[in-house]
């Protein structure tokens, strides 16, 4: 996943006081982000690719890039498995 | 402190 993002168009956010709440339209399930989660997630719909959303993520919290990498890798799976996140082709 | 980012499935409706 080399590319950037958009939130899918079926899915409402919700920002919280620890996060946002996601709620996806069609299916009826909704989701709890939290607020890295959502920082990341707003980076990425903002137009940063998930190179430069790790950088960010390193830079902010003070961890390797390497773990940055991996953890938005993980979250990236994650919404895009449950058809919240897609990926511009 | 780092929180990593984290989904999780609340319910649905």
């Amino acid at each position: 996943m080399s590319g950037t993002f958009f939130l899918n168009p079926q899915v409402s956010l919700a920002e919280t006081d620890d996060g946002a709440v996601l709620l996806h339209e069609r299916t009826g399930r909704y989701w709890q982000l939290n607020t890295t989660g959502f920082s990341v997630l707003r980076g990425l719909t903002n137009g940063q690719t998930c190179e430069q959303a790790a950088q960010t993520l390193a830079s902010q919290c003070a961890i390797s890039d390497t773990r940055a990498r991996s953890d938005i890798a993980a979250l990236l799976a994650s919404l895009c498995s449950a058809d919240l996140l897609r990926e511009c082709r | 402190g780092y929180e990593p980012p984290a989904l999780t499935a609340v319910g649905e409706f």
